[in-house]
């Protein structure tokens, strides 16, 4: 497996050695934990940037890892390309311990890339990052006709949806007769 | 996947939803036009809004729903209506919002009924607070069905006058003063409905007879041209309990040249109290209490 160590950068002013504020209060070392995608890079991040998953956050609470079973065992994310992962992870690193400002520019602006960031955030939990990425889709449509809507969301006509209803229920038929086939020929 | 689109109805329904709250009406209104899906899907993103006020204005339908969120429909614009068949149509509407946003469609044959049902599908309208039709093109029966099963509160019926500048010289007028010379007819088929508050702004449309058969509790007559003989006859029939439900009569005179006559009114009318005010006469009947509000009136003898 290869094997980037992401988010290191961003989580380095947590370490009780450089962050200013360590003098005044000792803080306990931040833990890491690391998660990997589609294309098997692995990302280390830290406890507090993965709060902002519902999910991770979850998995992180009820197996109670340790570091070291942490990087032995990275969260497989396999539905998720590591592009829109490595997105992810630096958007949780951004926003490790900060409140989230009403807007955020910094979400992808071509629409696949933004389809699949939702699908990801969504499974992922990530509830502040969804609803940025929910207002994107909504801003694509301001001020639009049907017309352009249908084509900006790839929307089906009533006529295409009927034809596409028609071609499962084919399907469905065909699908069905070849079970009832493949059962009568079990029973001989 | 085409890589320059975005396939919304792939998402997963949370997600979707979401996106449908986020828009304002009017672009929910555009998403659901775009086909019957959309149209059941658009119900997802109608904001909680109970009631709404509708007023049938001249050209434009405006929507005030319960959430202070307002939708305003135009139908096309003076220079643009055409005769096609029997049928004024418009070649466009315009949808608009309340923080001025607004879309443009082509409509050719549009049919405000239909408008009306699709609103009130997508933001689950149950209440009309106030329904007012001032427009002949909306034909009040047409749209007390197209609402029925909708709660009413209150009613107002109103014409123009002087006619609509885009309805000169073509055939069309006929059709409308036609509906007009109609009107007590429909005013007769509403009042037999139950609504707490009916406003009549009827100039001269609605006759004794009319009244004697409301339904209603508070009864608005503004612009009436009852006479006073009319008014005192029709007291008295109320306070002799012909009239059962009605419970207060509000009426005002601007088309009339001559203030009411208050003796001539009140003759016969026993009554509790008297309250002066500006405009127009106001009646309140309580078992066993009758109040007289007199507004704008010729001083008593």
């Amino acid at each position: 497996m290869s094997s980037t160590e992401q988010g290191t950068s961003s989580a380095a002013p947590a370490e009780p050695t450089t962050a200013p504020e360590s003098a005044a209060a000792p803080e306990v070392p931040e833990s890491f934990y690391y998660v990997h995608g589609k294309d098997k890079v692995v990302h280390k991040v830290s406890a507090g940037a993965l709060q902002h998953s519902a999910l991770i956050h979850g998995m992180i609470s009820n197996l109670g890892y340790t570091e070291e079973q942490a990087k032995a065992n990275p969260f497989p994310f396999e539905n998720i390309d590591g592009d829109i992962l490595q997105m992810v992870v630096d958007w949780c690193n951004q926003h490790k311990g900060k409140p989230t400002p009403p807007e955020d520019t910094n979400l992808p602006k071509q629409k696949e890339k933004l389809f699949d960031l939702v699908l990801a955030v969504n499974y992922l939990e990530i509830k502040e990052l969804l609803t940025y990425c929910c207002k994107q889709v909504a801003m694509m449509v301001k001020g639009k006709s049907p017309e352009e809507i249908r084509e900006i969301w790839m929307i089906p006509t009533d006529a295409e949806d009927e034809a596409a209803e028609k071609e499962a229920k084919k399907r469905a038929g065909k699908e069905a007769a070849g079970e009832t086939a493949a059962a009568a020929g079990d029973a001989k | 996947m085409d890589r320059k689109r975005f396939p919304l109805l792939r998402l997963p329904i949370v997600v979707l939803t979401e996106i449908l709250q986020i828009m304002t009406c009017v672009e929910l209104f555009s998403f659901s036009l775009c086909s019957k899906k959309t149209k059941n899907i658009g119900k997802l993103g109608s904001k909680q809004s109970p009631t709404v006020d509708v007023n049938f204005d001249w050209r434009d339908f405006h929507f005030r729903l319960g959430n202070g969120i307002s939708i305003t429909m135009r139908f096309g614009s003076y220079d643009v209506l055409k005769k096609r068949g029997n049928n004024l149509v418009s070649e466009f509407v315009t949808i608009s919002g309340n923080d001025s946003e607004s879309i443009g469609l082509f409509a050719p044959n549009t049919k405000p009924i239909q408008w009306i049902n699709h609103l009130r599908n997508l933001f689950g309208i149950q209440t009309i607070i106030r329904l007012n039709i001032s427009n002949e093109l909306f034909i009040p029966d047409s749209i007390l069905n197209a609402l029925s099963g909708l709660k009413i509160e209150a009613l107002a019926i109103t014409h123009r006058d002087p006619k609509p500048a885009f309805m000169e010289g073509i055939s069309e007028v006929l059709i409308a003063e036609q509906l007009m010379k109609q009107y007590s007819k429909s005013v007769t088929a509403l009042l037999g409905r139950r609504f707490p508050s009916l406003f009549l702004l009827g100039r001269g449309q609605v006759t004794m007879d009319e009244i004697l058969i409301c339904n209603c509790e508070h009864l608005h007559l503004l612009e009436t041209s009852l006479t006073d003989k009319d008014i005192n006859r029709l007291l008295k029939l109320w306070m002799r309990n012909v009239i059962t439900d009605l419970r207060s009569i509000y009426l005002t005179n601007t088309t009339r040249k001559e203030a009411f006559d208050q003796y001539m009114i009140l003759d016969g009318i026993s009554y509790d109290q008297l309250f002066k005010a500006k405009f127009g006469l106001a009646f309140s009947h309580s078992p066993g209490k009758q109040h007289v509000h007199i507004y704008k009136t010729r001083p008593l003898p």
